[in-house]
Formats: structure tokens, sequence, C-alpha cells
């Protein structure tokens, strides 16, 4: 089954309905009219050049080449983290470049060599698009994760010194932070998981069906990237905030900044 | 037992404290008082390696406090910050909270002691079941001291623990840090009868 191509005009008919939130948007004042056209501009451009780039990755279908791609990607995430918690980006860069590298090669290997299992892992057309989205599900996760994590450990100061000063170890007195940056970070996928074909049909499923493929074959593909995602964000959340603690206490278990 | 040599701490490029030398005892009760601004709170989180002086070094029985020693004097030290409250549903939770940490579990206390502990410093039987909100500053202050009593640690750093209580329950809370035979205890304190109880005082001011 063919799935029906949308032309460019009705891509532009498509875009019409813009005008119905944006409208809203400037009648309330809300002064993010601007944000949503440069937004939605900034979208279709970046999807147009990435789907253009697909193309001839997926042409070329070399391994090296996926690899610098996934590589470039993880670039990109872990230094959009860093912006969106305006935690010192040079201090922090490469904890959460790492933690991000490392979870996508295990989630991958695992998910890709044992549950897919295609004739080549790092074939372009499973290890990018599954690669991508399983980044982008960590980025969100990690975004909440450092914010809760820095922002508590800032604002119960006395509570992370009192811990400290009554004999915890270093493990034991950010534990309380720990714990709070996972239950904030894990609430929402977890309830959206509970809820996931109930209220809403995810994307992947919806995107293959659009594609062709059956209903069956989606549904399982699905189920399994929900179970990657959230072991891939929960693994680099863990080792975002184990790494980048050794950069940001000091030798004396005082933050840096 | 601790010894303060020669500290000069620097906040915003002015000298909070200069050239400080002093010298306390192992089991001895020490105040430190004092108009405020002076550094008392600082010298007081030296102690536990919160607040690295710039000039000078500590010495706890010998051992410079830096950071290969710091781990082991903190698991020696009880601390307890000014205006702290731990944030836990119930004074049961609160109590209980210090003694999950590994080196404290060995000396989680049973209801029975904590209820004498709270007899000693006026506290209701009644408090202990209740929810941390339903109870008052000075109440809340207590409990805070009692917990740092129960810890049973070598090395006590108090700041300011009674800046919420009336002069009935300061007067129990003397008599309650009295009792503290085997502990070295420093505190911050602005309270003159706090302050005139003590047998060493250390004046931190011009």
């Amino acid at each position: 089954m063919e799935t029906i191509n949308i032309g460019y005009g009705h891509m532009a008919l498509g875009f019409l309905l813009l005008i119905i939130p944006a409208y809203f948007l400037y009648r309330y004042r809300t002064g993010l009219v601007k944000d949503t056209l440069w937004a939605a501009l900034r979208m279709t451009v970046q999807l147009f050049l990435i789907g253009f780039y697909l193309e001839y990755l997926f042409l070329w279908d070399s391994v090296w080449v996926n690899l610098l791609w996934v590589l470039f990607m993880v670039v990109i995430a872990s230094s959009t983290v860093l912006k969106r918690t305006k935690l010192p980006q040079k201090m922090l860069f490469m904890a959460v470049a790492v933690a991000f590298l490392v979870s996508l090669l295990i989630i991958d290997l695992y998910f890709l060599g044992v549950v897919v299992r295609p004739e080549k892992i790092f074939t372009a057309r499973y290890f990018i698009p599954i690669s991508g989205m399983i980044l982008g599900n960590m980025l969100s996760a990690n975004v909440i994760a450092l914010n809760s994590f820095y922002g508590s450990l800032t604002r119960e100061r006395q509570l992370y010194l009192y811990l400290l000063g009554n004999g915890a170890s270093p493990g034991e007195s950010i534990a309380p932070f720990m714990r709070e940056a996972l239950i904030k970070s894990f609430n929402p996928t977890i309830a959206s998981m509970a809820v996931m074909g109930l209220i809403a049909l995810p994307g992947t499923m919806t995107g293959q069906i659009l594609g062709g493929s059956s209903p069956s074959v989606a549904i399982k593909y699905q189920i399994m990237l929900m179970i990657a995602i959230f072991a891939s964000s929960l693994i680099s959340v863990l080792l975002t905030l184990w790494i980048s603690r050794r950069k940001s206490f000091d030798r004396y278990g005082m933050m840096r900044f | 037992m601790i010894e303060f040599d020669n500290l000069t701490f620097i906040y915003d490029n002015k000298p909070l404290m200069q050239h400080f030398t002093c010298c306390i005892a192992r089991g001895e009760k020490a105040v430190l008082y004092g108009p405020s601004g002076h550094g008392k709170s600082t010298l007081l989180a030296s102690v536990a390696g919160f607040v690295v002086p710039d000039e000078g070094s500590i010495r706890i029985d010998g051992r410079t406090l830096d950071t290969s020693t710091v781990q082991q004097v903190r698991r020696r030290t009880a601390w307890l910050p000014q205006e702290f409250t731990l944030p836990y549903d119930t004074v049961k939770e609160m109590i209980e909270a210090p003694f999950e940490l590994r080196i404290n579990q060995a000396l989680k206390p049973s209801r029975t002691t904590v209820l004498e502990h709270f007899a000693r410093l006026g506290l209701e039987t009644e408090l202990y079941d209740k929810r941390s909100i339903e109870i008052s500053g000075g109440q809340r202050q207590r409990i805070m001291l009692l917990i740092a009593a129960l810890l049973q640690k070598e090395i006590v750093l108090l700041d300011e623990p009674t800046s919420a209580l009336d002069p009935d329950s300061i007067a129990r809370v003397i008599d309650y840090i009295r009792t503290w035979h085997e502990a070295t205890v420093l505190m911050v304190s602005h309270d003159n009868r706090l302050i005139d109880s003590f047998d060493r005082k250390i004046y931190i001011g011009d």
C-alpha cells in the first residue's frame, strides 16, 4: 500500500492551520507570535535538510558515516541540554556528551543486535532513526533531571550540608537530590507509557502505519521503542548526574557554581 | 583537639577574619559570640570543611583538615546549621533520617530513648507522632538539638541552636548540653544566658 504524497501546494494549505494559534497568541498579547512563526520556519527548513541528508546517508549506508552522523547528533543534543538548563557549558559538556554516547551505544547495540536484528547493526535505515528517537527523549529527560538536581542542590543547600556534616558519604549526601531528579524526570514518561494506545497513538506507530506497515508490526516496534527509550533515558540521566558531579563539586564536596 | 592556626577568611575581597588562632581541648564546650558579620558562622563551618580558609590551617587531633582528611572529620561531627529543619513529613521521620546514613545506623535510638530526651528538653511525648508542620519553631529547634545529641559524635557544631527558644527552654538546653561529657562542642550564639553558661567563651569581633 503506497503512502499518499503531500504536494507542496497542499502543504501550504496545511500551514494555514497556524493562523488559529497565531491569532489567539496575538490577541492575548503573549509575545509568542514571532517565536511560533520562527520555530515553525526553523522546523520546516531543518526537516527538509535532514530529509535531504538522510536520502544520501541511506544511499551510502557506510558504517563510519552513520557513526559520525550519530556522533554529530550527540554533540548537538549535549549542547542543547546545557543551553536549556543554563548550566556552565564548558565545565559540563564532556560529562553530558559521554553519558549520551555511552547510553545510546549500549541501548542501540542491544535493541538492534538482540531485538530487531537487521543484517548490519549500523545500517542507516535502522541505526539513524532509532538513535535520533532515543536521543530526542534522552534530551528532555536530561534537561528535567539536571534542572531538578542542581536547582534543588542550590535551593536546599542546608540539607546537603547537614547530611555531609553528619557523616554522609558523598553518594549519600546527594541521594535525596538524585531521587527528586529521577522522580521529576521519569514521572511523565511513566504516565504516558501507562496510557499509550488508550488516549494517544504514538508517533512511531502512526508513522509506520502511514508508511504502509501493518499495525501489528508497528505496535511491536512501538512497544520495544518505548522500553528502549525508557531504559536509555534512565541510564543517560544517571550517567550525566554521576559524571557531571565529578566536575561540579570540588574535593571538599562544595558546588563550584 | 581543634586547633585554629592563624586563620584568615576573605569575603568579597575584604577580610572577614584575620590571623585567628585558638585551641579547643577535647571535651571542652566553647561558644563563639560577638557582633554579626565577623565570621563566627564561617569559622564554625570551616571545622566541617564547608569553608576553606584563605590563609592558615585547621588541625583536628593534630591532623590538618584538607581534602584527604575532610571525609574522616565529617564522620566524627554533628552539624546543625542555623534555623535548619529536616524536610520530612513527621517528627518521627525527621528524627530517624540522619540514622539512615551508613555511619550512624548502629546508633539508631529506640522510641523510649528519644522520649527520654524529649522529657529532658521539655517536649511533650505526643509530639513524636505529630506532623512536622504542626510543631512550633522552638519545638523544632529542640528536636534538631536532640538529634545532634543522639548521633553521639565527638565534635558537635551548633549554629545558633536556641534562636527560637524562650528563657525556660534555654535553661533546659544549657543543662542538656552540660551532660554531653565526651563531646567537644563549638557553638555560635547571641544569647547572653547561653554564652554565660559556657566555660569557654571566644569573642569574635573587632
